[in-house]
């Protein structure tokens, strides 16, 4: 369901991402993952149409993202931002209420069909009984399910996650990816009830988390699009290695796959 | 509903009606034109006057109408008995138009220190306003008095006051006529700034007197009539007499002897600085002929 | 957005105001007592003379004074504090008043060089100050916009520095006339104090179509306002047409303010403080914020000018340093306030 064809982007006169092609099936997690600067960041921007394009086309469920209207394209994409700057006095339920925006009218009146879909992206993200509290009162693995459950309000079908584990404490972190997870691959219950899979491209630092979590993984460095397949065929010690510069060997444990350093640490005995 | 906007709309439209009442224009009487080239006509001198300003309130004193004045501004010092006299404001630029409404004058008279709006303002509450303008030259004073004489009522004390005082001005010139020099004069406005203090320049009234009481003006190279001059420009004139202007403000001789610098100029060092009161200069009126023979006789203490 | 009171915020302000209103036109040099205030107007309304009013001077000075003035104070605080509230919704920060960008010095410098020009005593004449100081202001925050913008945007800080900076310039250039020219010097000082508001029921009528369009237009920006309170890249990203909104924004609170300002002279504090009073009793929904600092404003400016009026009476001190005194001690209140509760 998303169509990125050849795209370029700079920033400041600074070409960032260079050609870059992909595609996603509607109801897959796609993880992309490189080193600082590899442009992840101006690549999430671009496909979600804040950022204009040097060169290429984004298309989502066949449609040009630049012939839409900002509406338009809300209602196809929905970015969950880094929980960092944000209103410090809105409440819990308010900041969902805002995901429907795409939906309202100029006075922002909200209807009952809203009302409902605000209720269900509370309960999904487990933020109903913390509704009222401000969002400065909430932890910052609470604020990052907040915004979550804001774009999940905004019905989008596609949603763009740019390092949203940062700053989390482990279980946050496993917990997100798990949701997302879920997101993208909703249970046969949830199906049965209309529920509809979503398509997830998240930017992501952390290398461990992506194995169970994703369907597939993008490698970016020097922005382009070094790799593009499942987690086994990318996450390997030449690719990786290579694209970080330093030795990384990959380890299979228990149906997950770690990436560490190969060399263990100079000068360090009892290793 | 509709009944609601039948009242409401005759409503407004009548509060409106009623501040927009036309002045009632009378054939005869009085009918002169003012200073905003405006044309003022009254039915017969004023009985009930307001005053804006302390120089409007010295003339009108001084042409014997001071038993008409029902309002006067907040700087009306004088004569004493104007203090008795209710106060309409004035201090901070705004008066209180609803204090001079209620005393319900015939006539309001307004100075140069008097805005257009606020003579609208008056006009739109339906009082009549005459805006006097300040003379120019020491003629004008002789105008000044006779239109307030005019309205008034007070025509040949008004007359009578002007001869009098041309008598005075031209007893002041054949005095001075006789003079062999003419001392360099410095009058201070405002010390505040003892390294420029404030004078008045080329053009102001008070250059003008300075000039008909036989002395030259320090500041006349200056660009405005409200001027600074520095001190180092007054070292270079060294005039020969200084005039405190700011003493109604509290500056004394002293004070201005410790100024640094200012003990090299001559008129300090003689002992030839004299305070000055300002109200008899800066306000247009009878008055400025007390200032004009008093500047005379410090100017020339010789002639007198 | 925290607080949901059972009383109505809008019934409790505009009771308020309803009070404020008729304070300001009970209370002057003059006090007119609520009876006789009622009576005088039904009278006038039956089209008869009051009985309590023999001479017709309290009807004089009612419909000649007071009631256009209540009219034109609460006009002017409704644009004052409805276009503040705007700007800090707009600009995201708290320190935002409605002469951020410039409105005041362009309105000042047009006013004195109206002033300057010494107009004959006409109609033409006398609109000449107000007419200026709108011109002023208008054309100051388009030399902010043109300066600030980048492409067809305009950024907040290029806003902000270059109304800085161009109310600097307007504001110098305007001193150095005032001193230039010492017989218009009280006139020009009155009027930048807010001591000049204009008399009459004509000024009413020249300013009422500019606020209410403008007013009108402030309080149907509040919801994208709100989506605005997430930074402009995630108002695009939930799609706001962000650059449209704030264009919007810019003109309304403009026009608002320099009607206001053009007719009443410079009132501080007004569009700075009440946002902030409401946004603590009521919470930050803008779509509730504008309006209801709009009807505060106009309480506060009303309840200001009565003080203004009666403090140091018959003295009428221009009501723009009655706001300044108490404006800065209650903003330091609020912020001392503000510290126990998370309000912006």
């Amino acid at each position: 369901m998303l169509e990125v064809i050849a795209i370029s982007a700079s920033y400041n006169h600074k070409p960032i991402i260079e050609d870059i092609s992909l595609r996603l099936d509607k109801g897959s997690v796609l993880a992309l993952i490189g080193p600082n600067g590899s442009g992840k960041t101006t690549f999430i921007r671009a496909i979600s149409g804040v950022l204009p394009l040097r060169k290429g086309t984004v298309k989502v469920d066949g449609q040009d993202i630049n012939n839409m209207s900002p509406q338009q394209r809300a209602r196809k994409i929905a970015v969950v931002p880094q929980a960092r700057s944000f209103p410090a006095a809105f409440t819990a339920e308010e900041v969902v209420a805002l995901g429907r925006t795409p939906h309202l009218n100029w006075l922002g009146k909200v209807t009952e069909r809203d009302m409902v879909i605000i209720e269900e992206a509370l309960e999904k993200m487990d933020l109903t009984a913390l509704r009222s509290r401000a969002v400065s009162e909430l932890s910052g693995g609470e604020q990052q399910r907040l915004f979550l459950a804001r774009s999940l309000a905004q019905g989008s079908p596609l949603l763009l996650m740019d390092e949203p584990t940062t700053h989390l404490d482990l279980q946050y972190q496993l917990s997100l990816m798990e949701r997302i997870y879920q997101l993208a691959h909703p249970s046969d219950d949830e199906l049965a009830k209309g529920v509809q899979p979503r398509t997830v491209v998240i930017a992501i630092h952390d290398l461990n988390l992506i194995s169970r979590y994703a369907d597939q993984v993008g490698l970016l460095v020097g922005g382009r699009l070094i790799t593009l397949g499942k987690p086994q065929v990318v996450l390997t010690p030449e690719l990786l290695s290579s694209a970080y510069n330093l030795p990384l060997q990959v380890i299979h444990e228990r149906g997950f796959t770690l990436v560490m350093p190969s060399n263990p640490p100079e000068g360090r005995k009892d290793q | 509903m509709k009944s609601l906007i039948a009242t409401i709309l005759p409503a407004l439209l009548m509060l409106v009606a009623c501040s927009s009442a036309p002045a009632s224009v009378t054939g005869g009487g009085i009918k002169l034109q003012d200073g905003l080239a405006r044309e003022v006509t009254l039915d017969k001198p004023a009985a009930r006057i307001v005053s804006l300003s302390p120089s409007i309130t010295e003339i009108l004193f001084a042409v014997g109408a001071g038993s008409q004045v029902v309002g006067r501004d907040s700087f009306s010092n004088y004569p004493a008995d104007a203090a008795a006299i209710p106060d309409v404001g004035g201090s901070m630029g705004s008066y209180s138009f609803e204090t001079i409404a209620s005393l319900e004058p015939d006539l309001v008279i307004a100075a140069e220190i008097n805005t257009p709006e606020q003579v609208s303002a008056l006009e739109g509450l339906g009082v009549k306003v005459y805006y006097l303008s300040n003379p120019t030259d020491l003629d004008g004073i002789y105008t000044m008095l006779q239109t307030v004489g005019t309205l008034s009522g007070h025509v040949d004390e008004a007359a009578a006051l002007s001869t009098s005082l041309k008598q005075r001005v031209d007893s002041v010139r054949k005095t001075i006529a006789k003079a062999q020099a003419k001392p360099l004069v410095f009058y201070e406005l405002d010390g505040t700034d003892p390294a420029k203090p404030w004078t008045p320049g080329p053009g102001s009234f008070l250059d003008m007197l300075i000039s008909e009481a036989g002395g030259s003006n320090a500041a006349a190279g200056l660009q405005s009539q409200w001027a600074q001059i520095s001190i180092e420009e007054l070292l270079v004139q060294d005039p020969d007499i200084i005039l405190l202007g700011d003493s109604i403000y509290g500056m004394t001789p002293e004070q201005v002897s410790a100024r640094p610098g200012w003990d090299d100029l001559t008129a300090i060092r003689e002992g030839r600085i004299y305070p000055f009161n300002d109200d008899l200069i800066s306000r247009p009126g009878p008055r400025l002929v007390d200032g004009l023979e008093e500047l005379a006789r410090l100017i020339h203490p010789e002639l007198y | 957005m925290h607080k949901q009171n059972t009383l109505s915020p809008y019934l409790i302000i505009t009771l308020i105001l309803i009070a404020s209103a008729v304070l300001s036109v009970a209370v002057g040099s003059v006090f007119i007592p609520l009876p006789t205030l009622w009576d005088v107007l039904s009278s006038a309304i039956r089209g008869t003379a009051s009985t309590l009013d023999p001479e017709g001077v309290y009807l004089k000075i009612l419909s000649g004074l007071r009631l256009p003035r209540m009219l034109m104070l609460a006009m002017v605080g409704a644009a004052l504090a409805g276009s503040g509230g705007a700007y800090q919704g707009l600009f995201r920060n708290p320190l935002a008043d409605p002469f951020l960008i410039g409105v005041s010095s362009g309105a000042g410098l047009g006013a004195v060089l109206a002033m300057l020009a010494k107009s004959p005593y006409t109609p033409a004449g006398l609109i000449s100050v107000p007419l200026a100081a709108f011109c002023g202001a208008l054309l100051t925050v388009l030399v902010v916009a043109l300066l600030a913008r980048v492409g067809r945007t305009v950024p907040t800080t290029n806003l902000i520095l270059a109304g800085v900076a161009v109310s600097s310039f307007a504001s110098a250039v305007t001193s150095a006339l005032m001193i230039h020219s010492t017989g218009e010097l009280r006139r020009a000082l009155v009027w930048l104090m807010g001591g000049a508001i204009m008399t009459g029921w004509s000024p009413i009528l020249a300013v009422l179509p500019y606020v209410l369009i403008a007013l009108t237009g402030l309080v149907l920006i509040g919801h994208p306002l709100n989506v605005l309170q997430f930074g402009e890249e995630q108002a695009l990203q939930l799609g706001i047409r962000v650059q449209r909104a704030r264009w919007i924004t810019i003109a309304l609170a403009t026009l608002a303010t320099a009607a206001a300002v053009a007719f009443a002279g410079i009132i501080g504090f007004i569009g700075l403080v009440v946002p902030h009073i409401i946004r603590m009793l009521w919470g930050g929904d803008y779509r509730r914020l504008i309006p209801l600092s709009m009807l505060g404003g106009a309480s506060l400016l009303l309840l200001t000018d009565v003080a203004a009026r009666t403090v140091i009476a018959p003295q009428e001190i221009p009501v723009g340093i009655i706001t300044a005194l108490l404006g800065a001690p209650f903003f330091l209140w609020i912020l001392k306030l503000s510290k126990a509760q998370n309000y912006w």
